[in-house]
């Protein structure tokens, strides 16, 4: 349960746990009957009540932060050579290859490099099913596509205090001398990893896989205590 | 902590996106069968263990996926080099010098 | 509760010249020993001690001799003292130098019993000390060995510093990672020169600095740069990089380490003057982790006391702690002085106690004749200068009572003359100053010795490191100020080349110093006596760790001869403060006796840290629920809402059994496992790692890291598979399942998932890259839960549009279509041994699917079973757990699975070699069999021993062990695995398993299987 401390205005949240002793009522979904009906989603935080957090207002602020909603996420696999590459992103997409450690984005959607042979592409998630079709036709061996949509929490985190927060939590350079607009590494991170996208000056995405997306979201709130973190819905 | 460069991704990262995989360049026998027990012992568990230059294997765990190779002294740890796999790495060391071939 | 009636007898007086830089608007309060003192807002806990004339902080480590304060920063060996107000707040062996003062700030001795001040281990000292030299504790306490538990009761109750606290430590802590082109290290003038070069040029730069102020030994001088007061000149240099954003400037921050290719780790003190009202929000110290580009050392030099008798009655001090006291704190820690000098700059301590008003009786200098200019100052101010002489004992032993004199010769190896005694409570001496290269060493390189200045300089590297000032041997002001700007524009410059970035300006001007001249400084250490060091009262070289000149002569007399074994049989430079005032005495009084050079005999190894580090700071922000990562799945909330106890398994949580109302383990196992096989049960799998596999050769690909046959699995088909390393043993297994000619998911063990990802890239990446396959984790992307039971069938068709039935959906097929709306991949796999489907829905729909199925199953009784309940019910079935029934050392034929080995395989698959070994084909192996116990109500403990013969002596032969066992609700027995030499041809037999208690408990070799041999009801 999200519970907000008393007499400093920075303390947003006594630490949400997942731990045997922290829940002590159901969780509401005030939008749907339990199980019924047509099916509800869960994004890796929604156990966290970020909703009930956000209402909370802390002044000054250094730092912001916010998961988005389930994001369609596909894996693509291919020689970096492969001719129908650069054909299939344009023509689906209208995205160029991002070249090393670098992202290419278009309205909603934006394809990072992960690897030599690696990228992962975000999109709307009712758009998912229509696209990874359509890339499968235009695309030619090698080649392999894999949906990870429910693997991960996107988060973005922004603020004047955010590289503080960056500094705190990853041995990633990431002064904008070296994580600049449109770059994005795959890096440590707490005890953890995630995949780091420089959006603009002072605002990040993160992509944290969904079973570590509790322990992130416990690091985040304690890396960012001495700061002020508003979470924004 | 070692800083190590990573040759897929172009650019040096802290070790703790890493992790050491052994000696490099063990090729697995051809013909396993072919082999004695004592050879494939030896495959299995005798490795160089240099005072000096050693080329490493290294995977970019965190990051990239893609595992590489090291050329590192292990007297005073200094790195003289990452290479890709199936690639090789020269360094004169009275000079320093570095000669990258394929 | 008795205010002490001292007034701060040391204090000098407000607005004299020499009045210092704490803050007397702000007085504050404080205890030692039990009593109440006062001091000023800018002390240290040892300032303000020298200023309420406290002679005596703690008791020595061996003899406890009374011991006070040596030096004034982080050199001190004798100021140890317990820090705190409460449990909680306990801080060991706090250098009361280090330590800022605060309001409420309570602190004791960390030794002496009853107190410092009256010590009854002293007398012990006296008595024992001679046969208390070096390795007492290896002659003195050996026989009997019977006795040396008591012995070690009594030497701990003697010796040892502070105690750790017994309670949590509230204080939070954390850690930060910077990327610089320049890290300066030490914030003096050659460290505010360089920093400032590299600020200039743009680049990213920090400086650090272990003092609460900039300015290194400037903060106790009279130097003048530029024409203003040096301290002025430090604040406009501070300032200055202050403006600069990518310039981070730190106080009461220590590089304690300078690591592998230029990685500083630093730890910054952050509220240590605050006490326990540190604010909620804050962390009480930072570890900082620095990569930099470029390394400017300017860390300065420390300062040597000299060896002579009785040299550590308090009363004995450092010649420049004595000047820090004066200038910094405006304390003068005695009335009457004799200070002993080997070199020039021993002089200004002198001048400082005279300008501050009290007496100095002399100043001894040890070389045969002075420099006129110091001579003449001293002169000046009417103090008497007594040269080629040395003070060769001091009399007292609460506080310096005389100081004894003698002339030297011009070696400074023996006394000439006669002695004279001379009334004093305070002898300081300067030996001279060593560099500290500590920093230089971390990395391996050895330092190395220079006789024009009588100390070690940093050694060369290959790394991008620069030293300038003191630290390079260049003491004179003027030097550090322009050795300041070489280095840091050879660093910055190398730095930013680098870095592909333009140099913003050039260098700054060299600044003008003004300072005395420093002449040549005489090579002693060892202060001679009348007497030979083995018969003259104690001469000592590590203070913390009570080691004598003579204990030094007499380790190498009984053949200690290296440096290194001379340290460790001696314990010089053990303690907390690392031998800082006392290693280079002590190795220059080695190499004396052996009669070598001090090149020849060297220097022990500096390793980090080079100053005590907390726990707290290097823990950071890794402790408690941070400590390590909790991983959960997508259905985590509704296990705690349904009462779920958990088990970890690796980061994962995993639900271990679900009680309910006040159910015991055993009673909520028994209805787990029973509701289970008579009607359905549902276990949470989403922790099981799954690979997504896809490519040409994939099928290849499986069959070169399986053990099985992979060619012929069609499409909709599964197979479980087994793992092997090179060497034939078992390494992982799981089920693989063929989606589609050239796509394959395998999953894996929870532990394995991780291991097994890499496993199959370093054989393609390294082995087989020609190979057209590419490997991708899916285990977050799905939420997989498998429901088991007679009535899973029943219960699933009412969610799915996927036809169930028997001659349509076959066990170990998979089959795609919707359940509870959703799309989903439902697999007949069954590690229960029942009819079992496992479904697979993305995660983000996890939780609707469980409830969906929850909604449905209440009419068939679904039961939610957890991780125990699951060991169980494979035991039944002989299902084995890689890792638990296997240990690295068991092949396939040994578990019996020579039927999940497929030879007929071109390629030599990974394991089929090694499981050919002649040892893995030897008869006698430990094999895998069942264990039924004689008396159903016992159940083995995993991990005891099997004998065949009982009544044979100890030791007995063991032939085995248990893997796995449990008490089998649904059999109503006890069932058990285990490994038995030759186990699988003695069926039948017996075998003995003698526990710790006495019981020997009797088992039959049986087959694993123990429920539904033939396996009839997962294929239902």
């Amino acid at each position: 349960m999200a519970n907000t401390d008393n007499v400093n205005n920075r303390d947003v949240v006594v630490m949400q746990q997942w731990t045997e002793e922290a829940i002590v009522e159901t969780i509401e979904r005030p939008d749907i009957a339990r199980g019924v009906g047509a099916p509800s989603v869960e994004s890796p935080l929604y156990h966290a009540e970020l909703h009930a957090i956000a209402a909370h207002k802390v002044p000054d602020a250094g730092v912001r932060l916010k998961e988005l909603p389930i994001t369609g996420l596909l894996t693509i696999r291919t020689n970096a050579d492969n001719p129908s590459l650069a054909l299939a992103l344009k023509s689906v997409l209208s995205l160029d290859v991002p070249g090393t450690l670098q992202s290419t984005s278009h309205g909603d959607y934006c394809l990072r490099w992960m690897s030599p042979d690696e990228w992962l592409l975000s999109v709307p998630i009712a758009e998912l099913f229509d696209i990874e079709n359509a890339l499968r036709e235009t695309l030619t061996e090698p080649v392999a596509l894999v949906n990870v949509s429910g693997g991960y929490s996107l988060v973005e985190l922004w603020g004047d205090q955010v590289l503080n927060v960056l500094k705190k939590s990853t041995h990633y350079d990431c002064h904008p001398r070296n994580l600049s607009e449109g770059k994005v590494v795959n890096t440590s991170f707490a005890k953890s990893q995630v995949t780091l996208r420089c959006l603009a000056d002072s605002r990040y995405e993160l992509l944290v896989r969904r079973s570590f997306a509790d322990y992130i979201w416990l690091w985040l709130q304690t890396a960012s205590r001495e700061y002020g973190l508003q979470v924004i819905d | 902590m070692f800083l190590i460069y990573c040759p897929h991704c172009e650019e040096h990262r802290e070790e703790p996106e890493f992790h050491a995989s052994g000696e490099a360049h063990l090729a697995r026998p051809e013909d396993p069968e072919a082999c004695t027990d004592e050879q494939w012992g030896e495959f299995l568990y005798f490795r160089k263990n240099p005072r000096g230059l050693h080329r490493e294997l290294w995977v970019h765990s965190a990051g990239c996926r893609k595992f590489f190779n090291i050329l590192r002294d292990t007297q005073t740890y200094q790195i003289h080099g990452s290479y890709k796999v199936g690639e090789w790495l020269e360094v004169d060391v009275q000079k320093d010098d570095e000669v990258s071939s394929s | 509760m008795s205010m002490t009636k001292f007034k701060q007898r040391n204090r000098l007086l407000s607005g004299s010249a020499l009045c210092g830089r704490v803050d007397r608007s702000r007085e504050l309060t404080f205890r030692f020993n039990g009593k109440y003192y006062k001091g000023y807002e800018g002390d240290t806990l040892a300032s303000a001690l020298l200023a309420n004339g406290v002679d005596i902080v703690g008791r020595s480590f061996k003899y406890s001799r009374p011991r006070g304060i040596l030096a004034a920063d982080v050199s001190e060996p004798n100021a140890i003292l317990q820090v705190g107000s409460d449990e909680a707040n306990q801080v060991p062996n706090v250098r009361a130098t280090e330590q800022p003062l605060y309001d409420g700030l309570i602190s004791s001795s960390v030794n002496g019993w009853p107190s410092a001040n009256v010590d009854a281990m002293s007398l012990l000292g006296k008595l024992g000390g001679d046969a208390m030299g070096p390795g007492f504790y290896y002659k003195t306490f050996m026989y009997p060995a019977s006795m040396w538990e008591t012995y070690e009761k009594v030497i701990r109750k003697a010796a040892g510093l502070g105690r750790a606290p017994t309670l949590p430590d509230p204080d939070k802590y954390d850690h930060m990672h910077h990327h610089v082109d320049v890290c300066v290290v030490g914030g003096g003038p050659a460290g505010l020169m360089a920093a400032l070069t590299a600020a200039r040029a743009g680049a990213r730069v920090i400086l650090a600095d272990e003092q609460s102020e900039f300015g290194g030994a400037m903060l106790y001088g009279t130097e003048i740069i530029d024409g203003q007061p040096a301290l002025e000149w430090v604040s406009d240099i501070a300032n200055e990089l202050r403006d600069y954003p990518d310039v981070l400037m730190m106080n009461n921050a220590i590089v304690n380490g300078l690591h592998d290719h230029n990685f500083l780790t630093i730890n910054e003190r952050r509220c240590h003057h605050l006490g326990n009202a540190i604010p909620p929000e804050q962390t009480r110290e930072r570890m900082h982790h620095v990569r930099a580009h470029s390394v400017v050392m300017a860390t300065g030099a420390q300062e040597r006391p000299l060896v002579f008798a009785n040299n550590d009655v308090p009363g004995c001090m450092l010649a420049s702690a004595v000047s820090h006291y004066i200038h910094r704190y405006g304390v003068v820690p005695g009335d009457t002085l004799v200070l002993m000098t080997t070199n020039d700059t021993g002089y200004q301590c002198a001048f400082d106690w005279h300008d501050a008003g009290r007496l100095v009786v002399a100043i001894v200098d040890t070389r045969q004749s002075a420099h006129p200019h110091w001579l003449e100052e001293a002169k000046k101010r009417g103090i008497k200068v007594i040269t080629g002489s040395a003070v060769i004992e001091v009399v007292g032993s609460k506080r310096v009572r005389a100081a004894v004199i003698s002339a030297i010769n011009a070696e400074g190896s023996f006394v000439t003359g006669e002695t004279s005694e001379i009334e004093c409570d305070t002898v300081a001496s300067s030996g001279g100053w060593s560099p500290v290269v500590h920093l230089s060493c971390h990395t391996g390189a050895k330092p190395v010795w220079r006789d024009d200045i009588n100390g070690f300089v940093p050694g060369e590297s290959y790394e991008h490191r620069w030293y300038a000032g003191s630290v390079a041997g260049n003491h004179s002001l003027a030097e550090c100020l322009s050795d300041g700007v070489q280095a840091g524009q050879q660093a910055v410059e190398t730095a930013l080349l680098d870095a592909q970035v333009t140099p913003l300006a050039a260098s700054p001007n060299v600044p003008n110093a003004e300072q005395s001249p420093l002449g040549k400084s005489m090579a002693i250490y060892l202060v001679p006596h009348t007497s030979a060091p083995s018969r003259a009262p104690k001469q000592f070289v590590d203070m913390q760790n009570d080691v004598t000149a003579a204990g030094l002569q007499m380790a190498t007399r009984e053949g200690f001869e290296s440096i290194e074994h001379v340290k460790r049989y001696t314990a010089m430079g053990f303690g907390t403060d690392q031998g800082k005032t006392g290693n280079i005495n002590g190795m220059a009084i080695v190499a004396e006796t052996l009669q070598q050079t001090i090149p020849e005999t060297g220097t022990t190894m500096f390793r980090p840290n080079y100053t005590p580090v907390t726990f707290g700071a290097i823990s950071g922000s890794h402790v408690g629920h941070l400590f390590d990562p909790k991983r959960f799945t997508p259905m985590h909330a509704w296990h705690l809402e349904h009462g779920a106890e958990f088990e970890n398994v690796g980061q994962w949580k995993r639900p271990w059994y679900f009680p309910r109302g006040s159910e015991t383990m055993e009673e909520a196992l028994h209805r787990e496992c029973l509701a289970m096989r008579k009607h359905v049960g549902i276990l949470d799998a989403s922790t099981l790692g799954k690979i997504d596999i896809q490519g040409k050769d994939a099928r290849e690909f499986l069959g070169r890291v399986y053990t099985n046959a992979w060619q012929k699995l069609a499409p909709g088909k599964c197979r479980y598979g087994l793992m092997c390393g090179e060497d034939g043993m078992i390494m992982d297994d799981g089920v693989t399942s063929c989606l589609a000619d050239n796509h394959f998911l395998m999953t894996t063990t929870t532990g394995g998932a991780a291991s097994v990802l890499e496993w199959l890239e370093i054989y393609h990446q390294t082995e087989w890259p020609e190979m057209e396959v590419y490997f991708n984790s899916v285990t977050d992307h799905w939420a997989t839960m498998a429901i088991a039971g007679p009535k899973a069938r029943a219960l699933l068709s009412e969610l799915t549009d996927i036809n169930l039935e028997h001659d349509e959906f076959g066990f170990m097929e998979w089959r795609e279509g919707k359940v509870a709306g959703v799309p989903a991949r439902v697999f007949r796999i069954s590690f229960t041994g029942d009819l079992s489907f496992e479904i697979n829905v993305p995660a983000h729909f996890g939780m609707h699917v469980w409830e969906a199925l929850f909604n449905k199953g209440k009419k068939h009784n679904l039961t939610p079973y957890g991780t125990e309940t699951m060991h169980v019910l494979r035991a039944e079935k002989g299902f084995v757990i890689v890792g638990q029934d296997t240990d690295g050392s068991v092949t396939p034929a040994d578990i019996n699975h020579d039927w999940a080995v497929a030879n007929n395989k071109p390629y030599s698959f990974i394991g089929k070699r090694g499981m050919n070994r002649e040892d893995c084909l030897r008869p006698n192996r430990k094999q895998l069999v069942g264990l039924r116990t004689v008396d159903p109500t016992v159940v083995l403990q995993e991990g005891a021993q099997a004998v065949r013969d009982p009544r044979q002596e100890i030791p007995m032969t063991m032939v085995g062990h248990v893997t796995s066992s449990y008490f089998s609700p649904v059999l109503g027995r006890s069932i058990a695995m285990g490994v038995i030499r030759g186990g699988i041809d003695r069926m039948g037999e017996k075998v003995y398993f003698p526990m710790a208690n006495g019981d020997v408990i009797e088992a039959e070799i049986c087959s694993t299987v123990w429920f539904d041999p033939d396996g009839q009801r997962q294929k239902a």
